[in-house]
C-alpha cells in the first residue's frame, strides 16, 4: 500500500534507493532538491541562462538514466556536480568552443583577493544567488576554464582536490587557473574596487 | 490619485483591471496602442482560463476545438478532444472585450500613449507618458509583454534569449475544429494551424533555430492555402526560465512582463490571467494590512515554479526526441491528456512521472 509518507522527509540516499527500484516520486524529489543548484553551475559552466537550462535538461535525464549504479552510500551532490561539469563540456566541444587555451600554464599570480562575498542558497535562486551584475558580467567575460574553475571554488566551496577530481586536472593546474581567474576578476573589477576603497 | 495604474492593455494588464476594479479599486489603465490592437497569437485557450474570468467562452465568441491531429513527417495520429474544453480567440477581441468589461466596472483606459518614466516616492508613484502626461498611484501593474519597461525599473533581470515564433493569420471561411501540431521539422520546436473563427493561424516556434531559416520551413504548412499577401509576423514567447524578483514594495509584474509563460504547452494567456488573480489578492491584502507588495514574487512562484519547471523538463523530453515521443502516442489518449493539463485537472508532475517510467525509451 502507498503510505503518505512525505518524500521532502526522505534523505538523499533513501531517495537514490527508491529512485533505483523506479520510483518516480522519488527522483522528482531529487530534482526538487538539486535543480536550482545544477541550473546554475550549468549556467556559470556555459555562460548564459539559455545554455544553462538547456545543458540542465540533459543533465536530468541523464542522472535518471544513470542513477541505477550509482553508490547510495555516497553522497549525491558530487556525483551531480560530475554529471553537470562534463555534460556541459560536451556541449561546449559539440560547438567547437576550444577549452584549452594558451593561457592554461600561465605562472602563479601574485597574493590574490577573494571575489567579493557571493551567497548561495539552493532553495532560492531569484535574490541571493543574483550575484551584483557587474560581478556577474565580469565572470561571463573569463574564459570558459578560468570561469568554471573559480565558480567551483568561490560558490560551490570545493577544495582545490575536489576541483581537480571533478575537472579531471591536477591541482596544479587548479592553482594556477584560480589564480589567473581572480587576477582577471580583479582587473576587470579595477574601476569598482577603487570605488569602493575610497568611499570606505 | 489612482489605487492602481495597470501598464498594458493584453490579457494579464486588462484582467488585472477587471479584478480591481470588480473589487471597487480606483483604476487606471495605460495602453500605447489604440485598441483593439493586433497581438500575433495562436489563441489556444482552455475552459479553465474563462472560468478564472468568471466570464463565458461564448463573450468572446470563442471558437470551439473538437480534435488534435499530431504529425510526425508523413504520420499522423488524430485525438478527440473532449466537448468544451479548448477553444481559441481572436486576440484584439478577447482583450479588448475585457478591456471594456474593466471600464464598464469603472476602470478608465487610456490608450495611445505610452509609458516612459516611472519615479518612485515615498508613498506613491509617478507614472510619466511619451505625451508628457503624468498620472499618480498608490500602486502599479506591469502587463506591458515581452521586454518590460517595468520589469527593468524593479530589475527582474530576465538575461536571456527567448524563442521567437512566427505566424500568419489566413482568412479561411469555415475551418474545422481540429488543431494540427507539427513534429520532426524543426530540432527544438514544433508548428501549428489553429483555427479561429474565420481565420487558421499557421505558425512555427522554436528555440535555438535560426530566425532566417524559419519561414522556409513555415512554407512547408502554408503551401495549401492562399498566403500570398498576408503579413509574417514575428514576436519572441516569454518562457519561464527560473525566478525572478516579480515585485518591488508598490509594483508587481504579470504575464509576459514576469516570464511565465508555459514552456511545454506554449500557452501565455492562462498564467497571464493566473497571474493577475495572485495580484488581486496581493494587492488587497497589502492595501488592508499596509504591507509592502513584495511578497507577490513568492505567492506567484509558490503556485507556479514547480509546474513551469516540470513542464520546462517535459518540453525538453519532448523537443529532444520527438520521433520517440510521437512513437509512444499512440499509448495514450493525447486528446484528453493536453485538455486535463491546460485546465488543470493533470498536473506536470503526473505526467512527467508517467515519461520517465519510458526513458530510456527501452521499450521501443
Ligand atoms: C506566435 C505565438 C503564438 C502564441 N500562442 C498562444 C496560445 O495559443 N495560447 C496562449 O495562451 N498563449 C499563446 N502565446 C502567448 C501569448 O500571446 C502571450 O503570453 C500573451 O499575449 C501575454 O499577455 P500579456 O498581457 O502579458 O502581454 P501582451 O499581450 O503582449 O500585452 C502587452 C501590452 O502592453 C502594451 N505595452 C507595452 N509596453 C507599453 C508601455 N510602455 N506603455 C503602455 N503600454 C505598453 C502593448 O502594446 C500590449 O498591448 C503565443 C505567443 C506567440 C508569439
Amino acid at each position: 500500500m502507498y503510505k503518505a509518507k512525505n518524500y521532502k522527509d526522505y534523505d538523499d540516499s533513501t531517495l537514490i534507493k527508491l529512485s533505483q527500484k523506479g520510483d518516480e516520486k522519488a527522483f522528482e524529489e531529487i530534482l526538487n532538491r538539486y535543480s536550482n543548484r545544477i541550473i546554475n553551475l550549468a549556467t556559470r559552466i556555459m555562460g548564459s541562462v539559455d545554455d544553462g537550462w538547456d545543458v540542465a535538461q540533459e543533465v536530468f535525464v541523464s542522472i535518471w538514466k544513470n542513477i541505477k549504479s550509482f553508490d547510495s552510500s555516497k553522497n549525491l551532490y558530487p556525483w551531480i556536480r560530475k554529471i553537470t561539469v562534463n555534460a556541459c563540456y560536451e556541449e561546449l566541444r559539440k560547438r567547437g568552443k576550444g577549452l584549452e587555451s594558451s593561457l592554461d600554464d600561465v605562472e602563479e599570480g601574485e597574493p590574490s583577493i577573494d571575489l567579493p562575498d557571493v551567497k548561495y542558497s539552493p532553495e532560492d535562486n531569484y535574490s541571493k544567488i543574483e550575484l551584483n551584475e557587474v560581478i556577474e558580467k565580469a565572470l561571463e567575460t573569463l574564459p570558459e576554464h578560468y570561469r568554471i574553475t573559480l565558480w567551483l571554488r568561490a560558490v560551490e566551496n570545493l577544495t582545490y582536490e575536489e576541483i581537480a577530481e571533478t575537472l579531471n586536472i591536477n591541482i596544479g593546474t587548479v592553482k594556477s587557473r584560480i589564480n589567473m581567474a581572480r587576477k582577471l576578476m580583479r582587473d576587470k573589477l579595477k574601476y569598482y574596487l577603487e570605488v569602493k576603497d575610497e568611499s570606505s | 490619485m489612482h489605487d492602481v495604474i495597470v501598464v498594458g492593455a493584453g490579457p494579464s494588464g486588462s484582467s488585472s483591471a477587471l479584478f480591481l476594479a470588480k473589487r471597487g479599486l480606483d483604476v487606471l489603465i495605460i495602453e500605447k496602442k489604440r485598441l483593439p490592437r493586433y497581438k500575433v497569437c495562436a489563441g489556444g485557450t482552455p475552459r479553465y482560463t474563462f472560468e478564472l474570468l468568471d466570464l463565458s467562452p461564448s463573450y468572446f465568441d470563442a471558437f470551439n476545438i473538437e480534435k488534435i491531429k499530431v504529425y510526425y513527417r508523413e504520420r499522423v495520429r488524430e485525438y478527440s478532444i473532449p466537448s468544451n474544453s479548448i477553444f481559441t480567440v481572436h486576440r484584439d477581441q478577447f482583450d479588448y472585450r475585457l478591456t471594456q468589461l474593466a471600464c464598464h466596472n469603472g476602470a478608465e483606459l487610456l490608450e495611445g500613449e505610452e509609458v516612459i518614466e516611472i519615479e518612485e516616492e515615498n508613498n506613491s508613484l509617478t507614472i510619466k507618458t511619451n505625451l508628457g502626461h503624468k498620472f499618480k498611484s498608490r500602486y502599479l501593474i506591469g502587463a506591458d509583454g515581452i521586454g518590460s519597461k517595468i520589469a527593468r525599473f524593479i530589475g527582474a533581470n530576465f538575461r536571456y534569449r527567448v524563442p521567437l515564433a512566427i505566424q500568419k493569420d489566413i482568412p479561411y471561411k469555415n475551418p474545422e475544429p481540429i488543431i494540427s501540431l507539427f513534429m520532426g521539422l524543426v530540432p527544438m520546436g514544433y508548428g501549428w494551424i489553429f483555427p479561429k473563427n474565420r481565420t487558421l493561424s499557421v505558425g512555427l516556434g522554436a528555440y535555438a533555430f535560426s530566425p532566417r531559416k524559419m519561414p522556409q520551413v513555415l512554407s512547408i504548412l502554408l503551401k495549401d492555402l492562399n498566403h500570398t499577401n498576408i503579413p509574417l509576423l514575428a514576436h519572441p514567447i516569454a518562457f519561464y526560465r527560473g525566478k525572478r524578483r516579480l515585485a518591488n514594495e508598490r509594483i508587481v509584474l504579470v504575464g509576459d512582463s514576469a516570464h511565465i509563460t508555459d514552456p511545454f504547452s506554449g500557452e501565455g494567456i492562462r498564467n497571464a490571467v493566473k497571474s493577475a488573480k495572485i495580484a488581486e489578492e496581493t494587492i488587497l491584502e497589502c492595501i488592508k494590512k499596509n504591507k509592502p507588495l513584495s511578497i507577490y514574487t513568492e505567492k506567484i512562484y509558490s503556485v507556479m515554479a514547480r509546474e513551469l519547471f516540470l513542464a520546462w523538463m517535459i518540453s525538453g523530453i519532448f523537443y529532444r526526441f520527438q520521433d520517440r515521443i510521437f512513437n509512444l502516442m499512440d499509448r495514450f489518449d493525447m486528446g484528453a491528456i493536453l485538455s486535463n493539463l491546460l485546465n488543470e485537472r493533470t498536473s506536470y508532475s503526473q505526467i512527467f512521472k508517467k515519461i520517465l517510467k519510458f526513458i530510456p525509451f527501452r521499450l521501443l
